[in-house]
C-alpha cells in the first residue's frame, strides 16, 4: 500500500523534479478548467477548423517576440487578433469558401513563422518549445496569469451566458430578438484566443486545440445538457493531465503530447460506449429492429 | 536581376529540389482543385497532420517514411469515415479530435528516440527541400503519375459528386466510395511530398494553389492550369529567396504560396468592386432611370 502511495507521490516529491512537478500540474489543472467550459462552445458551434487556424496562426507572433525579446504573451496576443479579423474578412468573399481560406492562411502564417525562426543559427530547439510547450518550465508567475486570466474569462461568459447559449444554436433567432449577433461572435473568438494564448507556454501552438476540443467533444458524448458538458468535459480534462504527467515522470515522454494521447483515448472509448451514440448502443438498436422485423414478418406469413 | 534568378539553379542540389517541386507542382495543382471544389480542406489539413505518427515509426523501425505515412494515413481515412456517423459530435470536431490525438501520438513517438541520433523534428514536420535525392524525385514521379491518372479516369464522377450529392446518388454512383477514395488520392499526394515539405507545408500545398485559382476563374480546366502556374511560380521564388538569403526553404515556398494567393484576392476584390461600379453606373444613367 505504502509502495503505491510513493509511486503516486514521487512525481511531485521528488527533491529535484518535485516543484516543476507541481507547477505543471496546477497549470495543467487550471487549462483543463479554462478549456472545459470555453471548448464546449468551440465543439457545440462547430468552430473546430477556426480554432484550429487560430492556434497555428499565432506562431509568427510568437516568434517576432522571441526574436526582438519583447513579451511573449504579446505577440500572441497581437497576432491572434490580427489573424481573426483577416480571417472573418476573407470569409466574406464568396467564391473561397470559409473553409478554404482558413486554411490558406493559416498554412502561410504558420510557415513565416518558421521563415523567421531560421534565422536564427540552431533553431530546432526552440522551434519544439514553440510548437509543442515546454510543460515542466512553468514558473509561478505563469500559474498566476493563467489564474487570474481563467476568473477573468469566466466572468465575461457568465455574464453573456443566455445571449451566448441562444447565438450558438438559433442565428437567425437570435437576430431577430435584436442581439448583437456578429459582437457575440467576435466576443467568442476573443475569448478563445484568450484562452489560447494563456495555454501557450504550457502546451504549445499545435497541441492547445485538444486541450480546448478534445474534453468537450469527450463530455458531448455523454450527455445533451449543455451546462453539464462543461463540468464533465474539466474532468475529463484533469483526468487526462494527471495520467499524463504520470506517463511523462515514470515513462519519460513528452509532457503535453502524452496527455494530449490519453485525452483522445477517453474520447475513442466514449465513441464506443457512449450511452445515447456509442457503437455498442447502435449495433444493440440495429439487432433488436432486424429480431423484431423477423418476428413482424413470421407473424404476417401465418 | 536574370543572373540573381538563374545562379541557384546553376547547382546540382537546387536542380534537383526545382525538378521535385515541378512534379509536385502538377500533382498538387490537380489535387488541390479539387479539394477546394468539393470543400474539404478542413480533411487534407486533417489527414496531413494524422500521418505524423506513421512518419516517425517509420523512422524507429528503419522502414521507409512513404509507407509509414501512407499506413498511417489509410488507418485515420478509415477512421474518420466511422466516425463521421456519430450524431452527438459533428464531424467537424471529430476529425479535430482526431487528427490532434494522431498528431499527438507522434511527437510521443518522437521522444522516444535518442535525440542525438533523431536530428530534429523539424526535418520530420518541414521537410528537407535542398535535400531531397533522385530516389526521392522518382517515388514523387510514380506517386504523382498514378494519382493523376485515378483522377484523370474518373474526372466525370468526382466533378458530378463534387456539386450534387444527390443527383450522383440518383444516378447510381457509388457516392461514400468516391469520398474516400479521393481522401486516398489525398494522402498518397501528401506522402510523396514529405521528403521535401514535410507534412505540416503539404497542407499548403494541397489547399492554396486551388484556392489562388478559384479566385481568377470558375471552370476547372482553367483552374488545374492556374494552379499548377501558381504552385511553379511560388516554388522558384521560394527556392531562389532561400537560396540567397539562408532561410528554410519549404517555408519560403509556402509564404511565396500564400503572397501569391493575396495578390490574387486583392485583384478579386478590385474586379469585382469594378464591375460593381460599372452595374450600378449602368443602372443609374439616364436611358434606364427614364
Amino acid at each position: 500500500m505504502d509502495d503505491i502511495l510513493n509511486w503516486l507521490l514521487e512525481p511531485f516529491n521528488s527533491a529535484y523534479a518535485g516543484e516543476l512537478v507541481r507547477n505543471a500540474l496546477w497549470e495543467l489543472l487550471l487549462i483543463s478548467i479554462i478549456g472545459g467550459v470555453v471548448g464546449t462552445y468551440i465543439v457545440l458551434r462547430g468552430l473546430v477548423f477556426i480554432v484550429d487556424a487560430l492556434t497555428h496562426a499565432i506562431f509568427p507572433g510568437t516568434v517576432v517576440a522571441f526574436l526582438i525579446g519583447a513579451d511573449f504573451l504579446l505577440g500572441a496576443a497581437i497576432s491572434a487578433l490580427i489573424v481573426t479579423i483577416v480571417i472573418s474578412q476573407i470569409a466574406r468573399n464568396q467564391r473561397v469558401s470559409e473553409d478554404s481560406a482558413i486554411g490558406v492562411i493559416f498554412t502561410g502564417a504558420f510557415a513565416l513563422g518558421v521563415v523567421l525562426l531560421s534565422t536564427l543559427k540552431s533553431y530546432g530547439r526552440s522551434l519544439e518549445g514553440f510548437l509543442f510547450g515546454d510543460i515542466l518550465g512553468i514558473t509561478t508567475t505563469d500559474l498566476w496569469v493563467t489564474a487570474i486570466l481563467g476568473v477573468v474569462i469566466f466572468t465575461a461568459i457568465f455574464l453573456v451566458r443566455k445571449e451566448l447559449l441562444l447565438s450558438s444554436f438559433d442565428t437567425a433567432m437570435s437576430r431577430a430578438m435584436g442581439l448583437p449577433v456578429v459582437w457575440l461572435e467576435l466576443f467568442l473568438y476573443l475569448v478563445i484566443a484568450a484562452t489560447v494564448v494563456v495555454s501557450l507556454p504550457a502546451v504549445g501552438n499545435i497541441l492547445v486545440l485538444a486541450f480546448l476540443v478534445t474534453p468537450s467533444a469527450t463530455a458531448r458524448l455523454f450527455t445533451n445538457r449543455f451546462y453539464l458538458i462543461m463540468p464533465i468535459a474539466a474532468f475529463v480534462g484533469i483526468i487526462s493531465s494527471v495520467v499524463g504527467l504520470y506517463l511523462g515522470y515514470y515513462a519519460n515522454l513528452a509532457g503535453s503530447a502524452g496527455v494530449v494521447v490519453v485525452a483522445t483515448g477517453f474520447f475513442l472509448i466514449a465513441l464506443v460506449i457512449s450511452p445515447q451514440s456509442g457503437l455498442i448502443v447502435r449495433f444493440r438498436q440495429r439487432r433488436r429492429l432486424s429480431r423484431q422485423l423477423g418476428r413482424e414478418l413470421a407473424e404476417a406469413q401465418v | 536581376m536574370l543572373n540573381f534568378l538563374l545562379e541557384p539553379f546553376g547547382q546540382a542540389y537546387i536542380q534537383k529540389s526545382g525538378l521535385e517541386m515541378l512534379l509536385i507542382a502538377l500533382v498538387c495543382g490537380v489535387v488541390s482543385s479539387y479539394i477546394i471544389l468539393r470543400g474539404v480542406a478542413f480533411l487534407a489539413n486533417a489527414l496531413s497532420h494524422a500521418i505524423f505518427p506513421g512518419i516517425i515509426v517509420a523512422y524507429v523501425v528503419g522502414s521507409n517514411i512513404f509507407w509509414g505515412g501512407l499506413v498511417a494515413g489509410l488507418i485515420v481515412v478509415v477512421v474518420i469515415s466511422l466516425v463521421g456517423q456519430n450524431e452527438q459530435v459533428s464531424e467537424n470536431s471529430a476529425v479535430g479530435v482526431l487528427y490532434i490525438g494522431a498528431f499527438a501520438l507522434g511527437v510521443v513517438l518522437l521522444s522516444t528516440i535518442k535525440r542525438s541520433s533523431a536530428g530534429g523534428v523539424e526535418s520530420f514536420l518541414f521537410g528537407q527541400l535542398f535535400g531531397v535525392g533522385w530516389g526521392d524525385i522518382l517515388n514523387t514521379a510514380i506517386v504523382g503519375t498514378a494519382v493523376l491518372t485515378a483522377i484523370f479516369l474518373a474526372r466525370k464522377e468526382l466533378l458530378l459528386t463534387s456539386f450534387d450529392t444527390q443527383m450522383a446518388r440518383a444516378m447510381g454512383l457509388p457516392v461514400n466510395w468516391l469520398n474516400l477514395g479521393f481522401l486516398v488520392l489525398v494522402v498518397l499526394t501528401v506522402v510523396t511530398g514529405l521528403p521535401a515539405v514535410g507534412n505540416i507545408l503539404m497542407i499548403a500545398l494541397v489547399i492554396t494553389p486551388g484556392a489562388t485559382a478559384r479566385l481568377l476563374t470558375e471552370r476547372l480546366g482553367t483552374m488545374i492550369i492556374l494552379a499548377i502556374g501558381t504552385v511553379i511560380v511560388a516554388s522558384t521564388g521560394g527556392i531562389v529567396f532561400s537560396y540567397h538569403i539562408g532561410l528554410a526553404p519549404g517555408s519560403c515556398v509556402v509564404v511565396a504560396l500564400t503572397l501569391v494567393f493575396l495578390i490574387a484576392l486583392t485583384f478579386s476584390i478590385i474586379r469585382k468592386s469594378l464591375t460593381t461600379t460599372a452595374t450600378l453606373r449602368l443602372a443609374a444613367s439616364p436611358e434606364n432611370v427614364g
